[in-house]
């Protein structure tokens, strides 16, 4: 880039374009919300077969071709607006030496020299010429060479020597300002070029990521500009940071920052979603890039020996090793895919809308983050929380999400016509067994996170609802999670000062780390608990939590005198809450509805 | 202490989605069950398709709606075009610009593709596309159209290849 250029360079014509393509970007969200949510869903809500199946998929594809265009589109908007806040720095440098020049009655040339008058002290009789002077870029890099330049400028009978030559210095700099960021952002914005091909693979999303980094850094001066999300981080400075950016800060900030903006409590749900989608499919496309990447290490399976008495060859123990690994890399990808299975399920069997409100593959010691809601949490009239248990983790993530499903179909059955949203929360490091749940590090992480998130649903809530309009909410704890719940509910409120949630259902519970339901800090009668039957391995874990003094005092949820209401119960083990008989929901998932939905009086209690 | 893992996850497996079995006995809403009079057509009667016609027509008139939303975008994309200058020296508006071709391309290809989804969904809906078979020739048209194509060489494959499709 040269003097010329730089200045006749219309920053505001980049932020045109930069606004072109996030409309573009917005419209494929759109595009993509209406294939998902709408389209897609309707269908399958009426039709079945072959045919549906494979329009379905077509229409998968499409959405995801929206998808790639919104993520893409959105950092070219994001780079170009880098770009003009670069540019518009560079120009003010450059203004600002052109306004001295003109001060000084210099000129200066289209080359970026500067020419001054003849001025200064007669010398044998004459006035000292004037002269054309250019200025370089870096004039202070060599000590000696700086040492020369002074000394020049001393000695330079024309006291304009020196002016002008500090004038071509800056526009000298100016102009290499913009050239180094020209020659930056180049090839981020090429890297940002469309497909060729209609398919968006793995490859497409673990390039998207890799953009997305490069814009990142490219942009990291007009990011600057944009105040950062507050440090303390309480979800309604969250909410108040995200409040006083423009529509052109968020959509930047988010399209450079998405696991951020997804994983920020306060924030409304629908921002949160949007920007999990993203790191859903860039999560998905790595995972199976390195399992492919694995796959092609694949050793020789079986040796050559032969087992005398099997007659049969053995495995190998390279492959066995490799077989391991390979399950632990499988694993994450399960549980990636159920998320997205779920994503791809909107409209079966009535199931709204899916909200994204967590997803990393790496969170909680690797065990994992997966937080998805059924229904939108800031319109719902009610809001339950589902916190699993031990062994808990991404790779086995799928029938927690499903339990959320049946959730929320079973209290829209008992409450018709009003708003639920049903979130399956995991974001914590789960113990993987009750002895080893004694640790305090399970619960001294996980209870402020499960405090946070709650707050975040009430403030985020509020927001888009309006503060007289609160959700009723419920927490529903199984084994361990109702253990965190416990901690949860008993932990310092802070600021927030609101109980965990209006009701808290421990299901299963070894203990909520509480003698009684009224220290849990919950409206009185508000409390419930439930078990399954005492002969399965459900009573081994209620059992085994009060021996290792999960409870308090050892006591659990279930027993009389923690004066909670024991709900009745058909579940025939530990896992066993949320059963469907045929399309019958089983007693105790209707139970857990009528809490969600506030009808209490339906709730068949145990000791009734 | 520990619960048999193995049989919570074959439980899950089991009951998990019961969607996915579900969707092969869902009910037409109308109440009407599948016709199941008419010739058998490629080995598969008329009956094969369960299927609710508005429902494939609405999906169809839906899809079709989005070529309007894309066009906007584009007339968008567009006009965010008409006042950058003149490119030469400048890296970046070169690149800026074919950075904005292929964007274009791009959603008018994604366009076409709703087009042609539409024009599926309705073939179906209107009763022209009447078995397994005949749509999925369809599909397998697009399929071939759409399919991935390997990158050539550089770090940043993106599908630039030296062949046209």
């Amino acid at each position: 880039m040269d003097f010329e250029t730089l200045k006749a360079l219309k920053p505001a014509e980049y932020e045109d374009a930069a606004t072109g393509y996030r409309t573009t970007s917005k419209m494929a969200s759109d595009a993509k919300d209406r294939i998902d949510n709408q389209i897609t869903a309707g269908m399958r809500k009426h039709l079945s077969g072959e045919s549906a199946q494979a329009a379905l998929k077509q229409l998968q594809q499409l959405s995801a071709d929206f998808h790639y265009a919104e993520t893409e589109c959105g950092l070219v908007s994001t780079a170009l607006d880098g770009f003009a806040y670069d540019m518009r720095a560079a120009q003010q440098k450059l203004d600002a030496a052109l306004g001295d020049a003109d001060k000084a009655g210099f000129t200066v040339h289209s080359d970026g020299s500067v020419s001054f008058p003849a001025a200064g002290e007669k010398k044998d009789g004459k006035v000292p010429e004037g002269d054309t002077v250019t200025g370089s870029p870096d004039p202070y890099t060599d000590p000696s060479a700086q040492a020369l330049r002074r000394q020049a400028i001393h000695f330079h009978p024309n006291p304009h020597y020196g002016p002008a030559l500090d004038i071509a210095d800056r526009i000298a700099q100016a102009v290499k300002q913009a050239t180094t960021a020209d020659k930056k952002w180049a090839p981020k914005l090429r890297a940002l070029k469309a497909d060729d091909d209609l398919t968006v693979s793995k490859h497409d999303w673990a390039d998207a990521k890799k953009d997305t980094g490069g814009v990142l850094s490219a942009a990291k001066r007009y990011l600057d500009s944009i105040p950062p999300p507050p440090k303390d981080g309480s979800p309604k400075a969250n909410a108040a940071w995200w409040d006083h950016l423009t529509p052109q800060q968020r959509a930047d900030y988010l399209s450079v920052h998405p696991g951020a903006i997804g994983a920020m409590n306060g924030l409304p749900a629908e921002v949160r979603d949007e920007a999990n989608r993203v790191v859903l499919d860039e999560a998905r496309a790595q995972a199976q890039l390195k399992l492919d990447a694995w796959d092609a290490k694949e050793p020789q399976r079986y040796s050559d020996w032969v087992d005398p008495i099997t007659g049969q060859p053995t495995q190998t123990r390279e492959w066995e090793d490799w077989k391991a690994k390979r399950e632990a890399l499988k694993a994450p990808l399960t549980g990636l895919n159920a998320v997205e299975n779920r994503l791809n399920m909107t409209g079966v069997e009535g199931l709204p809308e899916a909200y994204l409100l967590g997803i990393s593959p790496d969170a909680n010691d690797h065990d994992g983050r997966v937080i998805i809601a059924n229904g939108n949490p800031d319109t719902a009239d009610h809001t339950a929380v589902y916190v699993p248990g031990t062994k808990t983790h991404l790779g086995a993530i799928e029938k927690d999400i499903v339990r959320g499903e049946r959730l929320w179909k079973a209290s829209s059955a008992e409450a018709p016509g009003e708003q639920i949203s049903t979130i399956t929360w995991f974001d914590y490091n789960a113990p993987n067994n009750i002895p080893q749940a004694t640790l305090d590090k399970y619960s001294e992480q996980g209870a402020p996170t499960l405090n946070d998130f709650m707050d975040g649903t009430r403030v985020a809530h509020e927001g888009a609802s309006g503060p007289g309009h609160p959700s009723h909410t419920t927490v529903i704890g199984h084994s361990y999670g109702s253990t965190l719940a416990g901690v949860a509910a008993q932990e310092d409120r802070g600021h927030s000062k609101a109980p965990l949630a209006d009701d808290v259902i421990a299901v299963g519970s070894p203990g909520m780390q509480a003698a009684h339901a009224d220290d849990l800090g919950i409206k009185h009668g508000h409390v419930w608990a439930m078990r399954a039957s005492d002969f399965s391995d459900d009573g081994a874990v209620v059992g085994g939590g009060r021996i290792v003094g999960l409870g308090g005092d050892f006591t659990v949820p279930t027993d009389i005198n923690f004066g909670s209401n024991v709900m009745d119960s058909d579940a025939k083990d530990h896992g066993g809450y949320w059963d469907m008989h045929g399309k019958q929901s089983s007693m105790a998932l209707r139970n857990q509805a009528r809490v969600i939905v506030g009808k209490y009086g339906k709730v068949q209690l145990e000791y009734d | 202490m520990a619960w048999d893992e193995w049989e919570q996850l074959k439980a899950a497996a089991g009951e998990r989605r019961s969607g996915h079995t579900e969707l092969n006995q869902v009910a037409d809403p109308s109440g009407k069950t599948a016709d199941t009079s008419g010739p058998a057509v490629n080995g598969k009667s008329q009956a094969e398709l369960k299927s609710n016609k508005a429902a494939w027509t609405k999906a169809g008139h839906d899809t079709g709606l989005l070529r309007d939303d894309v066009k906007k975008a584009l007339d968008e994309l567009d006009g965010g075009q008409h006042g950058l200058g003149s490119t030469t020296g400048i890296l970046t508006a070169e690149v800026q610009h074919e950075v904005y071709d292929s964007w274009h391309r791009y959603m008018t290809s994604v366009s076409k593709r709703c087009g042609r989804m539409a024009d599926l969904l309705q073939q179906v809906g209107h009763d022209h596309l009447k078995t397994d078979d005949a749509v999925r020739a369809v599909i397998d048209r697009m399929k071939t159209d759409y399919r991935d194509t390997p990158p050539v060489g550089g770090a940043h494959g993106h599908g630039h290849h030296a062949g046209s499709r």
